[in-house]
């Protein structure tokens, strides 16, 4: 359980729906546990030739009854908002583990996988806070009035329920490991089904353009057979359980009469229902124990995978803030024997070093995989290198904090992604406070604002969902724009020219050409832009081939 | 809660939801036997009467076994109902969602279908193979109960039949308030998920722009207003929850009151007073339990919306072609006077008219959103022109039948999409048939072939989502080697490579070339590096072809259309 229970004290951060959810629940047991005896009660003495004032009795019965309901509507009122204000603070812890250690360096955990870990699994924990937490605590009030009545009836009563009550515990307690493997089974299960319709809906064109969609519902069929087999068997074990529950329930109801039938010359007649009831009421709280033991498994499953993201290390550590001045800008941007694995196994970066001063501009080219990509992500410090320092401005990008590092260097990544939103969003992405001029400057350095754009409505645009409102070279315009508002000291542009039209990158290239104080690291395919740069840098397979200073 | 879009759907499974109501039925029917054997046995123990109250024993351990072993088979049967339903509804959408093609997946939110597909599919399951089959007994039971205590207290009846009635009334008013209101909820809630996706995806990105830390503060206003929302809604949808639990307690207490109060004599006291009590408690047990389902079920009932916007929407195109042969090999593709506009925009392409002749190679160059790629999803049938028709081999485009029509035009799109799969998987994808030296022989025109030899599994390599480990040059030449696997009858390269230097794109072309000799070939480009080859190059602005390059008379396009 040790996952969940360290989960469990979040709820402590928010004490006042708790409290509420403890004592509403404690009062709508009471009421009904009340209620029942005191109908029993009434029967009994009725019956017996001991008649109660019926109206006084009523007024009681309706009273309780009333409060009963209030309370059931308070209860659940503060049970729900308790749930949704932890979901809210898991869901928040859960993004911040992510946001600081992704990229994954070695292993890509599917994005299907990491939503549904985010947002199923805190759902799933929503049922242990709103649902179990309270109540168990009042099961054990329940249970000790019960022990109390059931001695003041006779003592008999609770040979009767005593061990049904352990049974009725005991039976998800002994089932719960088959139960654990389980939900562990059917969380794979449900990953893959949810990789697998992401993968289906954005590769709905591919699929359909193959006439391969029957094969691919074929092909999930038949991995939700495995599902399916698995939900059967979970169905069949907790049916069992249920099964047992209600035969348990029932025996507590026989046993009673049992009891009251073997103990007839000492007990009171009017106390035969009451002891009916309590037999029967006292194992209400197995019941809520046995649920929670029961979703146990599912808990545990949802719970471990949880913290397994709040456990990930950061991806790099930020360095604490520093006041210190920038007098220049230094080196620039400067690889000082830096190596770099993905795997261990292989050697993406062997001791590469280069600089690129203020002012210049650099191509680095070379094969596909040679490592062009990794030194972007590297001088961006999305990971550190294994050996080696990388300086900005002269600085260890190590020890410079974060956002003084953002403002420095700032990026085309590959890819180029546009998120949802309009243009202007795109642009305050690093800068959300950017006075419109600045955004408009850059917004006409990348080529968005010129007529033939093609967006009338300008920086207003809407790029629809990840740009797809956008052509190629549209989204690439943005992309570069977006870098360019913080007026980076160094720029890093990752094939970001590919997709752009030829005028488009006439532009870009003239645009490199400008002299400014910044550096600017180009990872570039084409003449025209390697030509725009002040030098070549030529990697393969992890090393520089060619660092040409002559061009 | 009644829908008529959710009844629908149970047509999937009709046999499935009344066995689970048969048994639900059995079940409630074994607690009121039970109920009435324990008044039975309270009753002669509270008069004394032992030997009667131990004669009812053996009975009520019977009735108690029967129950265990139908709740247990209950359970089965629910699952099997659910499991029933999810797979079938599932397989449904996904074959709808497929004749509603690219273009309606382009406008939605993927994470929003995605949602829809997984939660709101699974959401639903306990509608069907819970609350429809309860809500069969909840119209049965009460009824025949409050019936049964009428008749011996007719007093008692009444009080009795007002409960029930309130408890099962006025839940369902409530129940369609929270479904408008839960709607609403799902709604924002899809939204939220839509938003968590593209947020852990982008967050590369978020983290070279600093942005992590103000998306998370955003995302978490979004959640708390969420939060705010619910519980504003609930305040008052919830009051249900007090009515239900006031119509239990008080409708119970008073049945039991006015029984006394009504008491007739020379009746067996005992059993009447006891039987009135436990039949009232095995009234609201099934209207309990509808209850629970209710709220186990809600959340899923509310993705309604979602299922019925996905279940509604048409199709842009139809698939009515009756020429089911792949068109020949190198067939001739026509525009003609074609004019599209991309619905409630005024983006498109107007008045576009060419051919490309058996076996050529044609050119579209043009900058950046002047509606190349539009083209290009003309072929591939996204959409259908407005106006003017696009011919292969002669016929219309909509003469063929889809699947003939994938099989004859291939388009490799340059943000092509590999799936999670292995790579063998990926390039096996429009012919699962093809052989090892049909793919070796694809990857080595592709240029892909010594990349995918140094991979640590070769062919085997299991990609990630979206191949995100790959270049996006890798990527390119992997989505052209798939489309070269296909050996379509038209090849159209819609800036498939544009991730490449000019060296890797001229080897790349050149081996597309050998491969598919006598194939017709379609390039769209915006640099003229990727257009080497082509006999014709054409050139689109504006959503127009303007004339452009080098023409040469023998595979003059035909151009019958306005400058």
């Amino acid at each position: 359980m040790s996952a969940v229970r360290r989960l469990l004290p979040v709820i402590a951060s928010r004490p006042r729906p708790l409290i509420e959810t403890l004592i509403c629940n404690i009062v709508v047991q009471l009421g009904t546990l009340g209620l029942a005896a005191g109908l029993a009660l009434l029967i009994g003495r009725t019956l017996a030739g001991d008649p109660a004032d019926i109206y006084v009795a009523g007024a009681l019965l309706a009273a309780a009854a009333v409060v009963t309901a209030l309370a059931t509507w308070r209860e659940s009122m503060a049970s729900h908002d308790l749930a949704y204000g932890l979901i809210g603070i898991l869901r928040d812890r859960i993004f911040t583990a992510l946001r600081r250690s992704l990229p994954d360096r070695r292993r890509r955990r599917h994005s299907g996988d990491l939503t549904s870990t985010a947002l199923a699994d805190v759902e799933t924990l929503e049922w242990l806070y709103a649902h179990t937490v309270a109540q168990t605590l009042t099961a054990a009030l329940v249970l000790a009035i019960t022990v109390t009545v059931s001695v003041l009836i006779t003592p008999w009563l609770l040979l009767i329920w005593v061990p049904l009550l352990v049974a009725g515990v005991a039976t998800p307690w002994l089932t719960s490991r088959v139960a654990r493997r389980q939900a562990a089974a059917l969380a794979v299960d449900g990953v893959t089904l949810r990789s697998d319709m992401i993968d289906t809906v954005h590769g709905l064109r591919e699929l359909r353009a193959a006439n391969a969609l029957d094969r691919r519902r074929r092909q999930i069929a038949a991995r939700t057979a495995s599902m399916t087999r698995m939900q059967a068997k979970v169905a069949s074990r907790l049916g069992l359980e249920r099964g047992i529950a209600d035969a348990l329930l029932a025996l507590a109801a026989l046993g009673s009469l049992a009891v009251a039938a073997l103990t007839h010359d000492t007990l009171a007649p009017e106390l035969v229902p009451l002891a009916f009831t309590v037999s029967t009421a006292a194992l209400a709280p197995a019941a809520q124990i046995s649920d929670l033991l029961r979703n146990a498994g599912t808990l545990r499953e949802s719970a471990h995978r949880i913290v397994e993201i709040l456990d990930r290390p950061p991806a790099t550590r930020d360095a604490p803030p520093s006041d210190e001045p920038f007098p220049d800008l230094g080196t620039g941007l400067e690889f000082r024997d830096v190596s770099f694995t993905y795997d261990e196994r292989t050697t993406t970066l062997d001791r590469v070093s280069f600089t690129i001063r203020p002012g210049e501009t650099v191509a680095l080219v070379g094969p596909s995989g040679a490592g062009k990509t990794t030194c972007a992500r590297l001088a961006l410090r999305l990971w550190d290198p294994d050996d080696g320092t990388i300086l900005v401005a002269g600085h260890d990008a190590t020890t410079l904090p974060d956002t003084r590092l953002r403002e420095l260097v700032s990026a085309v990544p590959q890819d180029a992604p546009v998120l949802t939103g309009t243009i202007e969003s795109n642009l305050r992405l690093g800068a959300p406070t950017a006075s419109a001029h600045i955004l408009e400057d850059a917004a006409k350095q990348a080529g968005i604002v010129s007529p033939d754009a093609g967006l009338p409505r300008g920086l207003a645009s809407d790029v629809g969902e990840r740009g797809a409102a956008l052509s190629g070279g549209q989204r690439a315009r943005v992309a570069i724009a977006r870098a360019l508002v913080n007026r980076p000291a160094i720029l890093i542009l990752d094939e970001a020219t590919a997709a752009l039209d030829p005028e488009a990158d006439a532009a870009i290239s003239a645009f490199l050409r400008r002299p400014s104080t910044r550096a600017t690291l180009v990872i570039a395919h084409r003449p025209a832009t390697i030509a725009a740069c002040d030098r070549t840098i030529q990697l393969r397979d992890g090393r520089i081939v060619l660092d040409d200073h002559t061009m | 809660m009644i829908h008529r879009r959710l009844l629908q759907l149970a047509g999937l499974v009709p046999g499935h939801i009344v066995l689970v109501a048969a048994t639900t039925l059995a079940v409630t029917g074994l607690h009121v036997l039970f109920a009435l054997q324990v008044a039975a046995a309270l009753a002669a123990l509270v008069a004394g009467d032992l030997d009667r109250a131990v004669a009812v024993l053996p009975w009520l351990g019977l009735t108690a076994v029967a129950r265990a072993v139908l709740v247990w088979a209950r359970e089965v049967i629910t699952a099997r109902c659910g499991i029933a339903i999810r797979t079938r509804l599932r397989d449904r959408l996904l074959a709808h969602l497929v004749t509603l093609g690219p273009a309606y997946t382009r406008g939605e939110r993927a994470g929003a279908i995605t949602a829809t597909l997984v939660d709101g599919v699974e959401g639903l399951d306990a509608y069907y193979s819970r609350y429809l089959p309860q809500l069969a007994v909840v119209i049965v039971v009460p009824l025949t109960l409050v019936i049964a205590v009428a008749a011996q207290s007719p007093a008692a009846g009444l009080v009795l039949g007002i409960a029930v009635l309130v408890a099962v009334i006025a839940p369902r008013f409530w129940d369609a308030r929270l479904l408008t209101t839960g709607r609403r909820r799902w709604a924002r809630f899809e939204r939220l998920s839509a938003d968590y996706l593209e947020a852990i995806q982008s967050i590369p990105l978020l983290r070279i722009f600093g942005a992590g830390a103000r998306t998370g503060d955003l995302l978490r206003t979004r959640s708390d207003e969420l939060h705010e929302d619910t519980m504003a809604q609930l305040r008052i949808s919830l009051v249900e929850s007090a009515i239900s639990a006031a119509a239990l307690h008080l409708g119970t207490v008073l049945t039991v009151i006015v029984a006394i109060t009504s008491q007739p004599s020379g009746s067996d006291a005992g059993t009447y007073l006891l039987g009135i009590l436990l039949l009232a408690r095995e009234c609201f047990r099934p209207i309990g339990e509808l209850g629970g389902h209710w709220h186990a079920g809600y959340l899923g009932l509310t993705a309604v919306d979602g299922l019925d916007a996905l279940l509604s929407a048409r199709p842009t195109v139809t698939d009515t072609g009756s020429r089911t042969n792949q068109a020949p090999h190198g067939a001739a593709v026509a525009f003609e006077r074609v004019n599209f506009r991309y619905p409630g925009t005024t983006s498109g392409v107007t008045d576009v008219s060419f051919c490309v002749p058996p076996g050529a190679t044609v050119a579209l160059i043009g900058p950046s959103g002047s509606g190349k790629s539009t083209l290009a999803r003309l072929l591939d049938r996204d959409y259908d022109p407005d106006a003017g028709s696009i011919r292969l081999d002669g016929s219309d485009l909509r003469d063929y039948s889809l699947d003939a029509l994938h099989r004859s035009i291939v388009v490799v799109a340059q943000d092509a999409y590999l799936f999670a799969g292995s790579v063998r998987d990926n390039l096996l994808l429009h012919r699962p048939d093809a052989t090892d030296d049909q793919l070796r022989a694809a990857a080595a025109a592709a240029d892909i072939a010594s990349f995918i030899d140094t991979l640590p599994d070769g062919y085997e390599t299991v990609l990630d989502e979206h191949a995100a480990r790959l270049s996006s040059g890798q990527r390119q030449r992997l989505a052209i080697a798939r489309a070269l696997v296909a050996e379509p009858s038209v090849l159209v390269l819609d800036e498939a490579t544009s991730s490449l230097d000019v060296d890797a794109e001229r080897r790349v072309l050149d081996g597309v070339e050998r491969a598919t000799r006598g194939c017709t070939t379609i390039v769209i480009a915006h640099r003229d590096t990727a257009t080497r080859g082509a006999g014709t190059v054409l050139r689109v602005d504006d959503g127009r072809l303007a004339p452009a390059g080098h023409v040469p008379v023998a595979t003059a396009p035909v151009r019958d259309g306005r400058p």
